[in-house]
């Protein structure tokens, strides 16, 4: 919040190649939302035609259906399967490998070749996942080398959102449409045709200091009230889920609770949702050996709470059946997240709805759950 | 390394291959190994195994690498003296580890294809089914897949001969696609996917051609068919595709069979 932000002016969207080219000058290559097997994914870019163009999505529980409209506009769609974890904290990558010489190990770490990085199109959400993940991964006692790197080599350019979908939530976690804080830069994007053009908004100096080579026009009263009047839309159209606000002790409360079999019998425990959750971060260490035994690695590797290794300790797994898996997922993400790092572990994305093989919604669970604490509570009294 | 290794040669653990009702590709696995191969016989002494070598070692072996299921009578005890003969025993591939594609006769009298395939069905000995090795002796450990995935092959020997666990995970081909990047076949576009029931070890491969995966490699950890059938009926799949998927390589395999009967028996009339 100690970084001020500045209304930096208003850029014709035919001009938006020059802030792509600017952000290149500037030394950072962009990764940005890309059509590919009809989704928007994130990934590298250059060039404006690379963005999805026109494109739209329709996203409900278990469902994703994206394509090109006769729009013209850049972002009227929200987030795909691909979240930003993938490039700061990456699914797999080597720690350490070591070669044996003589009688003698020699361990060497590789270098992490991660360039600097605009992240380009980031919704608030993200940037609230963005921020859940720091507090786990760089301020609760232990750096993570890696992610702390990767951090520091980021360029965040933001966007409003103006096309929400059912599994949006982000207005019950503290979120919203439009990004306030913890970007660069942060664009709105308004209009469309001969209209069609971006507020942007400068959150770092650095920022500032890409844009003010662009020539942007000055932001006029029309501007604003546009902007407002799309947030507001914006906000009308995400689901409110009332549940959430007391969900940590909703879940305390219902640990036994039956629905949690309930769950179990449509989960898959495939783990879909803690990999396409932007703020799950556990892994998996793998050690290997090569076949003469005198070269090692270690590898670290996304891993989830849905499988059975995840709990292993001597002599087997501590939650074998799905219920208690499926139990320790929601109840860290909504609930014991808060005791360990001072936040919800949910930024409302919706992604884990959507990306359910079997469609099922937290939001469904959290408030079914809430429902059997009533049950229980009146079968007490 | 392995050169001068190969060098010392008594000091190799024996390596044997043995085959049964299968159609080869597994084993054929280990000799695609190109660029490991000469690794490979520096670090083991391949002892028996008729598609690489004429020469043959007599048992005890080290490592037994068993592919194909067992459907005739004399492979019924043929399996009991190669179990003797071997220290560790691991069953490669989908026939060897669940009955393979032959279980389909499993599902039927399995006289009516003798009948319709051989001049003599006279000269045929065989089982009415085809049932994996595990039914028949003990196994050390299991490679799953149809065929296997020549890089697990290479882990589980290099932890064989390491003395450490092998990296071979149980879980979903979700978590596959899920690292690579592929984007969900089933919630993107509706295909029927038995990633989320399917053993991982392929690295995702159908997904990654916008396919449905196969289930080659047979049933993951607690793997909730009943949940995934369900699935395909709300995304329009008829039953009988439910039964067909369930019924392929890995038709044997317990869990997977018993979702093929109970999508079976909800065929509407």
């Amino acid at each position: 919040m100690s970084k001020s932000i500045t209304l930096s002016g208003v850029l014709p969207a035919a001009g938006f190649q020059r802030l792509l080219d600017a952000v290149r000058d500037a030394g950072f290559r962009t990764i940005g939302p890309r059509a590919r097997n009809g989704a928007i994914v994130l990934d590298e870019l250059s060039d404006v035609a690379e963005l999805p163009v026109g494109w739209n999505d329709e996203q409900v529980a278990g469902s994703y259906r994206a394509a090109k409209g006769s729009g013209d506009r850049l972002f009227d769609y929200v987030v795909g399967p691909t979240s930003w974890k993938r490039f700061l904290y990456p699914p797999r990558r080597e720690l350490w490998h070591a070669q044996k010489e003589g009688q003698a190990w020699v361990p060497e770490a590789p270098a992490d070749d991660f360039e600097p990085t605009a992240f380009l199109g980031v919704r608030n959400c993200d940037i609230a996942a963005i921020r859940t993940l720091d507090r786990v991964l760089l301020d609760s006692g232990y750096r993570e080398p890696v992610y702390d790197s990767r951090r520091s080599k980021i360029f965040i350019i933001a966007v409003s959102c103006a096309a929400p979908v059912s599994t949006c939530f982000c207005t019950s976690m503290g979120g919203g449409p439009t990004p306030t804080d913890g970007f660069d830069l942060s664009l709105v994007e308004l209009g469309s045709g001969n209209d069609h053009r971006f507020i942007i908004s400068s959150g770092s100096e650095r920022g500032a200091e890409i844009v003010s080579a662009l020539n942007l026009d000055e932001v006029v009263e029309r501007d604003l009230d546009a902007a407002a009047t799309q947030d507001r839309t914006s906000v009308e159209k995400i689901n409110q889920v009332p549940a959430m606000a007391n969900a940590r002790s909703t879940i305390a409360a219902t640990m036994r609770s039956d629905h949690w079999d309930e769950v179990a019998d449509r989960c898959l425990s495939c783990a879909n949702c803690t990999l396409v959750c932007p703020t799950c971060f556990c892994v998996d260490i793998e050690d290997t050996t090569d076949l003469s035994g005198t070269s090692v690695s270690r590898h670290q590797q996304w891993d989830s709470c849905f499988t059975m290794s995840h709990s292993y300790l001597h002599g087997g797994s501590i939650r074998k059946t799905t219920a208690a898996r499926y139990r320790q997922w929601l109840s860290h993400k909504l609930g014991t997240w808060h005791d360990q790092f001072g936040s919800s572990g949910c930024v409302g994305c919706g992604r884990c709805v959507t990306w359910c093989p079997a469609a099922i919604d937290i939001r469904v669970e959290l408030e079914a759950l809430e429902e059997s604490l009533k049950e229980m509570t009146t079968e007490e009294a | 390394m392995s050169k001068s290794q190969k060098a010392e040669g008594p000091k190799r653990p024996k390596l044997a291959v043995f085959k049964f009702a299968s159609c080869d590709g597994c084993q054929l696995s280990l000799l695609d190994c190109e660029d490991e191969l000469l690794d490979v016989t520096g670090a083991v002494e391949l002892a028996y195994f008729p598609e690489a070598t004429r020469a043959t070692l007599a048992g005890p072996y080290d490592l037994t690498l068993v592919e194909g299921s067992i459907t005739t009578p004399h492979d019924a005890e043929r399996i009991h003296a190669i179990r003797r003969q071997s220290k560790y025993l691991v069953t490669i591939g989908a026939c060897a580890t669940a009955g393979g594609i032959q279980s389909l006769r499993n599902y039927a009298n399995v006289n009516s294809f003798i009948d319709i395939v051989y001049a003599h069905p006279e000269y045929i000995d065989t089982l009415r089914t085809s049932t994996p090795i595990s039914d028949h002796v003990p196994v050390d450990f299991e490679l799953n897949g149809c065929p296997i995935n020549k890089y697990q092959l290479l882990e589980l020997i290099s932890a064989l001969l390491n003395g450490r666990k092998p990296n071979i995970v149980p879980h979903s081909v979700c978590m596959e696609c899920k690292r690579r990047g592929t984007v969900c076949v089933m919630v993107s576009h509706g295909v029927a996917c038995l990633g989320p029931v399917t053993h991982a070890g392929c690295n995702a491969l159908c997904p990654s051609y916008s396919r449905g995966c196969f289930g080659c490699y047979g049933p993951k950890e607690t793997p909730n068919t009943n949940s995934i059938s369900a699935r395909f009926e709300a995304l329009g799949l008829p039953p009988e595709e439910t039964v067909r998927l369930f019924r392929s390589f890995n038709a044997g395999a317990t869990e997977f069979h018993n979702a093929s009967l109970a999508a079976e028996h909800s065929k509407p009339k």
